[in-house]
């Protein structure tokens, strides 16, 4: 079939098939929005609800040293749920280079 | 018995590498003993069996003697001008690699020319590892020369020391090297590439595919790579011999619809390999793969069937004669130990299988799949368990259905590429897979770690301890 050979063929299928793979996914996300969910790499799928962090969570990605973990976790019991991640700046010893190391592993939701 | 010399040589130099590191003889007295095997094995050549003994000799004292060579730091040397931590040290020196940054820091290696502390100005030679924070002056690149000023740290367990430059330090660009060379050429295409990739994939996604696909591994989120190690499937994010020998097929595809005749196509082949092997920064894996894909190319060029032991063991040698201390790097044993597995051990364990399963078509793949992951697996996880204290149960199925899905990212990957240069206006298609690829993988990841029993922290035991 036009002069290319076994392997050329495969690899002519593989990127058409790829091509309309793609297609469809982009028109199922045009279709039925919830869809994006499933086919896109989120960046909170990897990271930890700050809100359900245990202390040893916090205390394994070695962000932050004890002291300053059990702060975190005390700002959470006495004042609720952290509504955005930035509410860490508030607890005495997370600064900016702190507080983007915890970025790294930890959303808020 | 066919005796291959080849791998037999490269195990005697590596003993004697390993020798060198353990004992303490002077190298001067290693080369003379190595000399003086020489002398034994030219001399009695035709009583074989001492011959045979003189010649492993000649091989274990030299590999004794090359490695205890590079232990001894020239004079000029940064290590030897500065022998403790200095504050406040004025370095010159020509940039070695593409900077790389990460959380606000760039970081590259120097290679030194002159260093001045103390108002005392010294030429010295040797590399440092530069960290810089804060810096906004002009874009820096691979041969720019550079003046710089901070504090020279020597950790103990880095290679390099370390040049920390506070944000606002002296930082001078002397003189920008319009350097033409193949490595200069591959890391402009890894920016091309990664620029491509960047612009069509979300941050995650695109973290992941430039870790399987250019080797750059630095956006990867920190808790991204802790699951995978958990399960046992961390090397997909290594670029790989796969990786080298798609490069190596899809040149050679291209050059042959290109009708280019059959000598050069696998020169360029050839050329091509060597600078996706520089474009990925020539970590172990990468060189090992780029290497025995060169011999294959070579070895179909001269029309000789290619031999794998043969391959493996040049490639090893190969490496160790650049770099010797690479024989104790976690790299370099996994790479070599798991190839070492899958041939050997691979062919073992599918004769345990019934020839009526193994002729199933449908359990054909995943049967080995299977067999292929069991086989690294237990090369591996000794080394495994040792140096990163940890036991993964779940690795083999895990292994079963996340490297088909790596594999395909990375073929995706390429597409990717190739469709935007080449292609612009299906560049959203691939990128559309690819970004359900990786979505795909990191959920059936998550899966497979937070099974009962996935993995297992190992106590921190010393090394006799673990016998």
């Amino acid at each position: 079939m036009l002069g290319l050979t076994q392997q050329e063929r495969q690899v002519v299928v593989f990127l058409a098939a790829v091509a309309l793979a793609g297609l469809g996914i982009n028109i199922s996300q045009k279709l039925i929005p919830p869809v994006k969910k499933f086919v896109c790499a989120e960046s909170n799928s990897v990271k930890i609800n700050i809100n359900q962090a245990s202390l040893e969570d916090i205390l394994r990605t070695r962000a932050v040293p004890k002291k300053i973990a059990g702060e975190i976790i005390a700002f959470r019991d006495n004042n609720g749920p952290y509504i955005y991640l930035e509410q860490l700046k508030k607890i005495k010893g997370i600064k900016e280079a702190r507080f983007n190391k915890l970025k790294e592993f930890f959303f808020a939701e | 018995m066919n005796l291959r010399p080849l791998p037999v040589f490269t195990v005697v130099f590596s003993l004697g590498i390993a020798a060198a590191s353990v004992l303490t003889l002077n190298p001067v007295f290693s080369c003379l003993l190595s000399a003086i095997s020489l002398i034994i094995a030219a001399t009695l050549s035709k009583k074989l069996p001492i011959a045979k003994v003189a010649l492993l000799a000649v091989v274990f004292f030299l590999g004794f003697a090359y490695f205890s060579n590079t232990r001894i730091q020239p004079k000029c040397s940064i290590n030897q001008i500065i022998s403790s931590n200095k504050e406040s040290i004025t370095v010159k020196g020509r940039l070695m690699d593409e900077p790389v940054i990460k959380n606000s820091r760039m970081s590259f290696t120097l290679g030194l020319k002159e260093a001045r502390s103390d108002n005392l100005v010294t030429s010295c030679c040797g590399k440092i590892t530069v960290s810089l924070g804060g810096y906004c002056g002009p874009e820096l690149s691979y041969g720019d020369e550079l003046s710089l000023t901070g504090n020279l740290r020597k950790p103990p367990k880095l290679r390099y020391p370390v040049l920390r430059v506070i944000s606002g330090g002296h930082v001078n660009k002397l003189a920008s090297k319009k350097l033409f060379n193949l490595k200069k050429v591959s890391l402009e295409l890894k920016k091309i590439s990664g620029t491509i990739i960047s612009a069509h994939l979300s941050g995650l996604a695109a973290a992941i595919v430039k870790a399987m696909v250019l080797g750059e591994k630095k956006d990867i989120p920190p808790l991204v790579a802790d699951s995978m190690v958990k399960s046992g499937t961390i090397h997909i994010l290594v670029v790989s011999g796969f990786n080298v020998g798609i490069v190596a097929f899809i040149g050679f595809l291209i050059l042959k619809l290109a009708r280019i005749p059959r000598q050069p196509r696998h020169c360029f082949a050839i050329a091509i390999t060597v600078i996706y092997c520089f474009a990925t920064g020539a970590s172990t894996p990468v060189f090992r793969a780029a290497i025995m894909a060169i011999f294959f190319l070579i070895g179909n060029l001269l029309k000789r069937e290619p031999d794998i032991g043969n391959s493996l063991s040049a490639a090893a040698l190969i490496i160790l004669i650049l770099d010797p201390r690479q024989l104790f790097d976690i790299g370099f044993q996994l790479s070599f130990v798991s190839v070492i597995s899958i041939v050997y051990l691979y062919p073992k364990l599918k004769a345990l299988i019934s020839e009526k399963i193994r002729g199933n078509r449908f359990l054909k793949p995943f049967l080995e799949g299977f067999l292929v992951s069991l086989a690294a697996w237990l090369g591996t996880m000794g080394f495994i368990a040792y140096h990163f204290r940890i036991f993964t149960p779940v690795t083999v199925p895990a292994n079963i259905f996340i490297v088909p899905l790596a594999s395909l990212i990375t073929l995706c990957g390429f597409s990717l590429i190739a469709a935007s240069l080449f292609a612009p206006f299906l560049a959203p298609l691939f990128s559309q897979s690819t970004e359900f690829l990786v979505a795909v993988i990191l959920k059936l990841n998550n899966t497979f770690v937070n099974l009962p029993g996935a993995y297992f922290y190992l106590p921190n035991l010393g090394g006799w301890e673990w016998v």
